[in-house]
């Protein structure tokens, strides 16, 4: 039973087809990653699942239920998170500001009465506070809660970034490139932090992930996109082996014996763990 | 004899958040600092509360003109430093504002506080139009629609003969109980202290933290399930009722509205004052407004300034009216390339010290919004 | 064909929109309206290629545009008594230039890497300034000014008298439409100015000094602007401060948007039709029902339904 699907996505801009016929699920509990070089449509098909792209064919099924014609908004509010590949995030506040900004739907009063400081107000704000302190907590990060965003360290900014989302209270979480600007080190965490997280919340995950190591340890199902279209899917070793995978990030043909052992001389470096 | 230098420990590996040292104990000033702390409020309270009780008439009611500009600053505040759109039109939502309160008074015969509500009411409406129109056009042509309304507002809307007196202008006679010039100054304050409260509820509130998040990121905001439109026309109605109020108290300030003061330069000195004020600092923006709303007044008052000001050769006299529209730009285009945050920025560390914090002269917002934060 | 048709789309809905106009006004017999509005279109258009020029080099909304016409003719009104009309012209561009170029090294330079919106705020300030500084050393008071030729010809168009310092108006409007359009398209300076505007670090690598050309765009901008006034305010019976801002600037701005904010001859076109349009609002006698000016309602209604209709108007590129 998958929780999010998209069914044949396609997505033209001007000349350049983005998406061509993307179909992809997600199954209740499942972590599933997305790879591919850059320009392979994958951010686009994020765009178009999350609501920023107008799909000019296909379907977006969430829950069971098509939300194609829905706003960003809308998703939101139904439990689809996301996270940006250049940190989504309000820089001018502080990570506690963050987070009380992303429960903006949790937030247990009306506009008119937070304007007018109607005093139930100020409990469901200590609510809201005690929200996001926790997950702040879980997160690793009850120490910075006061701090601006715009001084942390780009990794902690990636936490910090997930926090938020998760305020939101989400059943699915679509995340572009968590591990982007991180070390080996960082991103063993991540992947830690991610299996801890499906297991804690019932998340089902959906990552963009150009992290191989990442990828092969914590997804359960992997697609390969370049180009816009399909190239590949099906569990992380077999993807990663896949001759026209290897082909499309290499560029050259994957036999070749030069190639090989650069290519597992790479993978030896980036294996750490 | 070698001295043992003492080390300091190695940054732990990976990147994470600096290790730190023991919880701080928060600043607490000692009882002195209270006391000087205590004084300045007292001073600030006088200042605000009492001086004015002693004054002439006509004084009083630059004073009062003083806290309008307020009113509307932190009208325009709200459209330039939460939503991030400019308006040179500002002139035209206050006008309305100001035409339909004397209008509902004069003509209709109503009590000032149905005047006054109406002026609200219409100031909010047309602000919902232009936001709806702003949804589509992006900031800078957007400033050049409002520029263009506020011409339309000066040279079409405040010559139609029914409503305004059709260039004759309107007569706006204060309300029974506050037709005194301090009595109408209080009452004034009043509607600012209304202002302030709302802004800064607002602000504490989701919809605040959602507007500065829409302004900084909206695709960001949308995630979090912000509807981007409907809040910004929200901000948008904000700010016309603000403007309308404005108008309105203005209109009843001076007992007549004509249709000369809604000029394209009186929508410059909003702006400045707004910017130079600055952007999101209620208590900047509260005294740039004053600043510009009592710089003419000054003058005159202090005849030392004016010497001084016409100690430039060649220069005939600055009149009052003139000032504002000397010094403004000049301190626009300081504040714009020196001084983003304006006077709010500069005051931030006083603030700080009233608060109880310690003052510290480098205090600083992490972001000072500018106004090149408006969205284009 | 059908190719150079579609390209040129814009230029034929101007035209058509401009013809209907004409057609209307002659035909409700309103000829001298007509020619009225056609020179006042002249004006619009002549600050409106100062607006493109500057747009097209450096995104930049100037609003102080109309003030380099108003400080030319203040300088024109000091100087007539005293000197030959033409050289006293010649004055008043030199001072609307120095004007530019004062504005672009105390605010454009700092502002340079400033996002494009602060620069539209700072520019108004320069426009506000330059009105106050009218105001302080000249008073608020309108003033006359005698025409520019002084030979009293008039000559006859459509059956419409109109001076020849009108017609010289349009004429240099022509002259310098076509002149910038040529200068970005077929010289190594206009492109370089273009190139600057685009890719300012690239333009630098090639050994071209971003700063010295914005100093030009500047200087040609405000002498467009000089050109304008000292052309137009004259015979209009009289100037006060901010004239050019008050009455010219908003719809030479709409003249812009209408012809495209990156297209030089789309000002001049967009200027024609805008005063076109105000003489038809004005001249109409449907419209006279509108309280005020009528022109000025319609002028709005114009950029309303350019920028939400066809954002980037009749010739300019789609952003």
């Amino acid at each position: 039973m998958s929780v999010l699907e998209t069914r044949g996505i396609s997505v033209r801009f001007g000349g350049v087809y983005a998406n061509t016929d993307v179909s992809i699920k997600v199954g209740e509990l499942e972590i599933v990653g997305i790879i591919g070089p850059n320009g392979a449509g994958k951010t686009t098909a994020f765009n178009v699942i999350t609501g920023f792209c107008k799909p000019d064919r296909g379907r977006v099924i969430f829950k069971g239920r098509d939300v194609t014609g829905l706003a960003v908004h809308e998703r939101a509010a139904l439990g689809l998170g996301r996270t940006f590949q250049n940190v989504g995030l309000v820089k001018g506040s502080s990570v506690r500001e963050n987070l009380l900004t992303s429960q903006y739907l949790a937030a247990e009063y009306s506009t008119l009465a937070g304007m007018l400081g109607a005093p139930p107000t100020f409990a469901a704000e200590r609510v809201l506070n005690e929200k996001a302190e926790a997950i702040a907590g879980i997160m690793g990060l009850g120490d910075i809660l006061d701090e601006y965003v715009v001084g942390l360290p780009y990794g902690v900014l990636k936490r910090v970034e997930i926090a938020t989302v998760l305020a939101t209270d989400p059943e699915v979480l679509l995340l572009d490139e968590p591990s982007s600007g991180m070390g080996p080190e960082e991103a063993h965490e991540l992947g830690n932090t991610l299996l801890r997280l499906r297991r804690d919340f019932g998340l089902s995950i959906a990552m963009i992930e150009h992290h191989v190591p990442l990828v092969v340890r914590v997804c359960d199902y992997v697609y390969c996109l370049n180009f816009g279209q399909l190239l590949a899917e099906g569990l992380p070793e077999d993807v990663r082996n896949h001759p026209q995978v290897v082909t499309a990030y290499l560029g050259e043909d994957a036999e070749d014996p030069a190639l090989r052992a650069v290519e597992s001389t790479i993978e030896t470096l980036l294996d750490a763990d | 004899m070698a001295i043992d230098v003492p080390r300091s420990e190695p940054a732990s590996p990976g990147s994470s958040v600096p290790p730190r040292d023991a919880p701080v104990e928060p600043f607490r000033p000692s009882a002195l600092g209270w006391g000087a702390r205590g004084i300045v409020w007292l001073a600030l309270a006088w200042l605000v509360l009492v001086f004015p009780l002693g004054r002439q008439g006509f004084e009083v009611q630059q004073y009062s003109e003083a806290v309008i500009f307020a009113i509307i600053g932190l009208s325009l505040n709200v459209l330039l430093g939460y939503v991030g759109q400019i308006s040179l039109g500002h002139q035209a939502f206050v006008g309305i504002g100001a035409f339909t309160a004397a209008y509902i008074v004069t003509e209709q015969n109503q009590s000032f506080w149905l005047g006054v509500a109406v002026a609200v009411a219409i100031g909010g409406l047309q602000a919902l139009i232009l936001g709806g129109a702003s949804l589509r056009i992006t900031g800078l042509y957007f400033a050049l629609v409002t520029l263009s309304y506020g011409l339309v507002a000066e040279k079409n809307i405040f010559q139609i003969q029914d409503l305004t007196g059709g260039g004759q202008g309107l007569a706006a006679p204060r309300p029974e109980w506050f037709s005194t010039d301090w009595s109408y100054y209080y009452l004034c304050l009043a509607f600012l202290a209304v202002v302030l409260w709302i802004d800064w509820r607002m602000m504490r509130t989701k919809s605040g933290r959602a507007l500065l998040a829409l302004r900084e990121n909206p695709r960001v905001a949308e995630t979090f399930g912000v509807n981007v439109r409907i809040l910004t026309l929200f901000a948008f109605v904000l700010s016309g009722a603000f403007a309308g109020l404005g108008g309105a108290l203005l209109a009843f300030n001076d007992q007549f509205v004509s249709p000369e003061t809604w000029s394209f330069n009186l929508a410059l000195i909003f702006v400045i004052m707004t910017v130079v004020g600055g952007l999101r600092s209620r208590a900047g923006v509260v005294i740039g407004s004053a600043f510009f709303a009592l710089l003419g007044y000054l003058l005159e008052r202090f005849s030392f300034l004016q010497d001084a000001l016409n100690a430039i050769p060649g220069a005939p006299d600055l009149s009052k009216e003139i000032a504002p529209l000397v010094i403004g730009p000049i301190l626009l285009l300081l504040t714009l390339t020196l001084f983003p945050g304006g006077i709010g920025q500069q005051i931030r560390p006083i603030q700080a010290w009233l608060r109880g914090k310690r003052f510290n002269r480098h205090d600083r917002a992490p972001l000072e919004v500018q106004i090149s934060d408006v969205r284009a | 064909m059908g190719d150079w048709v579609r390209e040129h789309r814009g230029v034929g809905i101007g035209v058509a929109i401009l013809l209907a106009l004409v057609v209307v006004l002659l035909a409700t017999g309103q000829k001298e309206s007509l020619v009225i509005g056609v020179i006042a279109g002249a004006a619009y258009g002549l600050l409106a290629l100062g607006l493109v020029l500057i747009y097209k080099s450096s995104g930049v909304f100037n609003f102080a545009q109309g003030e380099f016409g108003t400080v030319a003719v203040y300088v024109l009104y000091l100087l007539h008594f005293d000197v030959p009309y033409g050289v006293a012209a010649f004055g008043a561009l030199v001072a609307a230039i120095l004007m530019g170029v004062l504005v672009e090294r105390l605010v454009v330079r700092p502002l340079f890497d400033a996002p494009r919106v602060t620069l539209l705020v700072a520019t108004a300030g320069v426009a506000l300034l330059a009105t106050a500084i009218e105001i302080w050393f000249g008073e608020a008071t309108a003033r006359p000014l005698d025409r520019a030729l002084p030979t009293l010809n008039r000559v006859t168009v459509l059956g419409v008298q109109i001076s020849d310092q009108r017609l010289l108006l349009l004429g240099v409007l022509v002259v310098l439409a076509a002149l910038l359009a040529l200068f970005f398209r077929k010289t190594n300076l206009g492109l370089a100015i273009l190139g600057a505007s685009q890719e300012p670090t690239a333009t630098e690598l090639m050994g071209i000094s971003v700063r010295r050309l914005s100093t030009l765009v500047w200087a040609i901008a405000a002498l467009l602007g000089g050109i304008a006034g000292v052309l137009a305010i004259p015979e209009g019976g009289g100037f006060a401060p901010g004239a050019l801002t008050v009455a010219f600037l908003i719809p030479a701005f709409t003249a812009a948007v209408l012809g495209g904010m990156t297209s030089l001859p789309g000002a001049f076109l967009g200027g024609i039709i805008v005063g076109v349009i105000e003489a038809v609002g004005t001249s109409a006698p449907i419209f006279d029902g509108i309280p005020g000016t009528p022109g000025t309602l319609l002028v709005f209604i114009v950029l309303l339904a350019v920028l939400i209709v066809r954002p980037q108007g009749l010739l300019g590129e789609r952003s």
